[in-house]
């Protein structure tokens, strides 16, 4: 086994042992806190994989941003007892999504085992920050800015939406 | 044609979009009535430049499409022609929301703006040919109706349906992204050839990135059983919101849809056309029947938009079972111009009879501040004579009765089916005429219920003080009463941007 | 990515196994700088006691040691035995994980903090965006610290941590991109070694903007350690002590290290971005030293000298401004900070456009056009704005007031 091969064993172990203890897991912040190591992992497949931007920007936006902005949201929420025990989870519903799982699982297992996956060749992967930026600004360019036309309307609704009304100032 | 003048509609409608955002921003006290104004005129400025790229379009000799940025504006008839119809009906929808905007929990700056940038994922939606501009076009879109559903931020109905439609929304584009997703691994492409390629490998990761992309789009055009969503959005949105979104995003859903089908036909996709039969069928009877039973006119039309809806999904079936192997391929083209053709003009028709009933039903709204059940209309022509009118070939054009758009839209469609069950001979072809038919004959019933509340039943109660007509406003709506009639007398009316928009889809692709 | 010559390699020699590598990797590096930050540490705390003494005219301490240079080993002693307290109703493993967090979001920075020429753990080709990534992992622990000791005042604390930590990123993300556009280059020696010769080559003063964007990231940078300003997150006249509360003994002690190893980072990434790095800024003087060993001594106590300057200026800020209030945190951000870095990406681009400078670079300096127009620039604006300073404090003094109007 070399490098590479224990790097994957150990950042698939980070993904998948938190990403299980998010669903086992009572307490949200304990589940936020099992979502980020979840993605850590998932930033250091990317980043296994060659694509040293994706990943860090993985530890960008999701760790740095939408982690904190989910704990953030996390903290302002009232404990409200009777709403915790009303999502507490029984025995029946327990059984019903490991069948489910289960299920599914194998469904995805006989799919992925059974396609043939266009393969690229194995090569030395170049850095990728430069080509990244080339490609955005040149083949890229309309997602690129349509991508911030969605931005700017998803902040202008929430600003919209969020925002006092005349009658509560 | 440079690159960027294929993208010039998009260019225009989010300039504008900002520009009212930046103009307009600190007014919020008082009338205002310079947005819907200006957010009109982006529209019409973003329409006048797709007739311009159009125009260049036909005038290079043999060239019936254009591609750029990178592949992801593939600029054709069909596309245009498409987003003709969601502009438009941007144009309409601004102008008819003039007075609603007036109302005090409505008159925000940020409705033209977001309408605007709405159009603009309609028109990406419609003119690209890549997936990811596809899903970005989509997003767009659904994020810029969530704002707009919810828009009357103080009223819980309104609320409500803002998150029912963002949560039923942000689900199925999950499913869309993951069948892109899917779609990528096998086939190593965004593009519309990546999907022929990945249907031609015939693998189950394939078909299953098909099945999500199909999940996905029923889930936005509101196909039975997707959608339960529809009837409590629909409700609850503001009306004008309601018109543009059971108009402007079924024209730009099916034609995103319809040019994800055409890139499969022939390539053995044809398999999906069974899933494609049965969601047809049942979102008809669905649609149709739930018509039926509902008190509230704008719950009644958010069920006939999901019939429509229905009716429409035949287009996309008659498209996947073109038979690249078969020895008469005239035969086969043609299948494919009809049924295209058929849908884009029925989508044309859909779009101005849902706004001309929507503008009526949002005047009466407005002026008389009730809600919307079967008892607010009641004596309407007494009362209302301009609205009455409206409403009246609206109805007569969503049940297809002759002479209006609604009936040639109906004939063409279900022409175009027959013309492909004859051809083909298969008993779904058939199957689909069938509850076609006869699901038409059962939404006689309830539209004819709310002609006969508006003409035969006295208003309940005092009749209101009624504040005087805007003319503005009476204007627009005699423009698309006339416009739904002779469009049903000379369909050639809307010239060469509909007609014979597909002769050259099959090269063109 | 090529890997760079280090020092791992400098020690182990090429071909050495992956493990080998791995453990090199831990005893050159990881155990070196993790007692770098406690000399930081140590030193940083003894300076700020010393500054903000002589600030308020005091001595600070001056018994442990010559000037009181052991106070912080003495209090150091204290804090590790001091007795290690958990909250009753504490969520204890998040309670004992969150100082942890903390310091390993802030030393994972120093993995692309160049000490000197050749002298860093790895030059990524994408240094300056790993350094915006891992810059808000510290909040994170802040964040478990503030919900872990079950105090409102801790969580308090962590939610204001929150709030600036998330806002500020952006405009210190602009002030980076403005360098990293200029640089063309995303490695943190990349972009030193751009800034060889004169001092008019550093990025400071490269044009007018860059001196915009120097002071937008001192600021982001002052809001990311928490620093005063900045220190709403802790604010001891309104939330006991904010989100450390609770801790006491060697986990606060972790917290305290971190809060000024950060110091460290964001100063010595301002030397690398706008100071001109290991380089003297006398291109003679570095001709002289040359590269290889004795270059490397020099680069790092030029480098760790620049640092540690602009620590002292963090501490002086400290002792000198009064803290901000929340909304004036979020307006500084949003409305001054956000438009200003904007303006600033535009306006070095733009000049770098029009008035093209490569020969800076190449020739390895000089006073140039470009540089005297800098100059010009930045002294009218500097002008204008002490004028419009002056003229404010005049108005807002009413002794003042009466005597310029007399």
């Amino acid at each position: 086994m070399d490098w590479s091969t224990i790097m994957w064993w150990v950042m698939a172990a980070v993904t998948v042992i938190p990403a299980v203890m998010i669903v086992l897991s009572k307490d949200i912040v304990r589940l936020a806190f099992w979502l980020l190591a979840s993605l850590t992992g998932v930033a250091g497949l990317y980043i296994l994989l060659g694509a040293d931007f994706l990943g860090f920007t993985q530890v960008l936006v999701y760790i740095g941003g939408i982690m904190v902005l989910i704990l953030f949201g996390i903290m302002m929420t009232n404990r409200d007892a009777v709403l915790m025990r009303r999502g507490e989870t029984t025995g029946g519903a327990m059984l019903t999504g490991v069948v489910i799982a289960a299920a599914t699982a194998l469904a995805l297992l006989k799919v992925v085992k059974d396609t043939k996956w266009k393969e690229a060749a194995p090569v030395e992967m170049p850095a990728t920050t430069a080509r990244v930026g080339e490609a955005l600004l040149t083949d890229y360019v309309l997602p690129f800015e349509l991508v911030s036309v969605l931005l700017l309307i998803v902040l202008c609704g929430a600003a919209y939406i969020a925002r006092r009304r005349p009658e509560e100032t | 044609m440079s690159d960027l003048s294929l993208a010039m509609p998009v260019i225009l409608l989010t300039t504008g979009a900002i520009a009212v955002l930046l103009l307009f921003s600190k007014k919020r006290e008082g009338a205002n009535p310079y947005p819907p104004a200006v957010g009109a005129a982006t529209a019409a400025a973003a329409l006048v430049s797709l007739q311009i790229t159009l125009g260049k379009l036909t005038s290079v000799a043999g060239a019936g499409s254009s591609t750029g940025l990178g592949g992801f504006m593939t600029v054709d008839r069909f596309g245009v022609a498409a987003a003709t119809i969601c502009l438009v009906a941007t144009l309409l929808t601004a102008l008819l929301a003039t007075d609603w905007l007036k109302k005090a929990d409505a008159n925000n700056p940020e409705f033209i703006p977001v309408l605007l940038i709405a159009a603009a994922g309609m028109v990406v939606m419609t003119t690209t040919g890549n997936l990811v501009g596809m899903f970005l076009g989509i997003e767009i879109m659904s994020v810029s109706l969530y704002i707009l559903s919810a828009f009357r931020r103080g009223n819980l109905r309104s609320i409500e349906s803002g998150l029912k439609y963002f949560l039923a929304g942000a689900f199925a584009s999950g499913l869309f992204l993951m069948g892109i997703a899917l779609n990528y691994g096998v086939s190593g492409g965004f593009d519309m050839a990546s999907l022929a390629t990945a249907s031609a490998s015939g693998t189950m990761v394939s078909k299953v990135a098909l099945i999500l992309l199909l999940c996905g789009f029923a889930f936005k055009l509101s196909l039975a059983p997707f959608h339960q969503w529809a009837a409590d959005v629909y409700e609850g949105a503001p009306t004008p919101v309601t018109g543009f979104m059971s108009t402007a995003v079924k024209v730009a859903g099916f034609t995103a849809f319809t040019r994800i089908v055409l890139a499969l036909s022939g390539t053995g996709g044809s398999w999906l056309s069974g899933a494609m039969v049965w969601l047809a069928l049942l979102t008809m009877i669905v649609g149709n029947l739930g018509a039926l039973a509902q008190t509230s006119v704008k719950r009644m039309l958010a069920y006939s938009s999901i019939g429509h809806a229905g009716y429409l999904m035949m287009a996309p079936i008659v498209v996947l079972s073109y038979n690249a192997a078969s020895p008469n391929l005239g035969v086969e083209s043609r299948a494919i111009f009809l049924s295209t053709d058929a849908m884009i003009f029925y989508l044309a028709a859909y779009a101005l009879t849902n706004l001309l009933a929507f503008g009526s039903l949002a005047f009466i709204e407005t002026r008389e501040g009730k809600g919307l059940d079967m008892d607010a209309i009641g004596g309407l022509r007494w009362r209302h004579p301009v609205a009455a009118v409206g409403l009246l070939i609206a109805m007569l054009s969503l049940a297809g009765v002759p002479p209006t758009a609604g009936f040639l839209g109906k004939f063409r469609l279900f022409g175009a089916v027959l013309d492909r069950a004859s051809v083909t001979g298969e008993t779904a072809f058939y199957a689909l005429i069938a509850v076609a038919v006869l699901t038409s004959l059962v939404s006689l019933g309830y539209y004819l219920r709310v002609i006969m509340r508006m003409t035969m039943h006295e208003p309940e109660g005092e009749a209101p003080v009624l504040p005087p007509f805007s003319p503005a406003w009476r204007v627009l709506i005699a423009v698309l009463v006339v416009a739904i009639i002779v469009l049903g007398f000379a369909p050639s009316f809307l010239g060469g941007g509909v007609e014979g928009v597909m002769s050259f889809l099959r090269t063109g692709i | 990515m090529t890997t760079p010559y280090t020092l791992v390699d400098w020690v182990l020699g090429d071909g050495a196994g992956w493990l080998a590598r791995f453990i090199g990797a831990i005893l050159v590096w990881a155990v070196p700088i993790t007692g770098f930050v406690s000399f930081v540490g140590l030193l940083s705390i003894w300076l700020e006691r010393k500054i903000s003494a002589h600030i308020q005219c005091r001595l600070g301490p001056m018994e442990v040691g010559p000037h009181g240079a052991l106070q912080t080993v003495a209090d150091g002693v204290k804090l590790l035995a001091k007795e290690d307290i958990i909250p009753a109703d504490a969520d204890r493993i998040l309670f004992a994980f969150a100082p942890m967090l903390a310091f390993a979001g802030t030393i994972v920075g120093f993995a692309v903090v160049p000490f000197g020429p050749g002298l860093i753990v790895a030059d990524l080709d994408i240094g300056l965006f790993y350094l915006a990534a891992v810059g808000s992992l510290e909040a994170i622990g802040v964040i478990a610290a503030g919900w872990a000791s079950n105090n409102k005042w801790s969580l308090f604390g962590s939610v204001r941590a929150a709030t600036q930590v998330v806002s500020y990123e952006i405009p210190m993300g602009l002030a980076f991109v403005t360098i990293a556009a200029l640089a063309g280059t995303l490695s943190m020696v990349g972009i030193v070694e751009q800034q060889q010769g004169w001092i008019a080559n550093w990025f400071l003063f490269r044009n007018p903007f860059t001196w915009v964007a120097f002071i937008i990231y001192y600021i982001a940078a002052l809001a990311e350690c928490k620093r005063a300003p900045f220190d709403l997150p802790e604010a001891e006249s309104e939330l006991v002590s904010g989100f450390h509360t609770e801790y006491s003994g060697m986990r606060f002690a972790i917290f305290f290290l971190a809060e000024y190893a950060q110091m460290y980072v964001v100063s010595a990434v301002a030397a690398v971005l706008f100071l001109g790095g290991w380089y003297t800024g006398i291109a003679p003087l570095d001709a002289a030293i040359g590269g290889g060993t004795a270059g490397m001594v020099v680069g790092a106590g030029v480098i760790v000298t620049k640092s540690f300057l602009l620590v002292c200026v963090q501490m002086w800020l400290r002792w000198t401004l009064p803290r901000i209030r929340l909304d004036q945190m979020m307006y500084l951000c949003l409305k001054v900070l956000m438009p200003f870095g904007m303006l600033t990406l535009v306006g070095s681009t733009v000049w770098e456009h029009f008035l093209p400078s490569p020969a800076i670079v190449k020739d390895g300096g000089g006073w140039t056009g470009n540089t005297v127009m800098t100059g010009v620039v930045v002294a009218a604006i500097g002008t204008v704005a002490l004028v419009a300073y002056v003229r404010s404090v005049i108005r807002a003094t009413p002794s003042l007031r009466a005597a310029s109007n007399s």
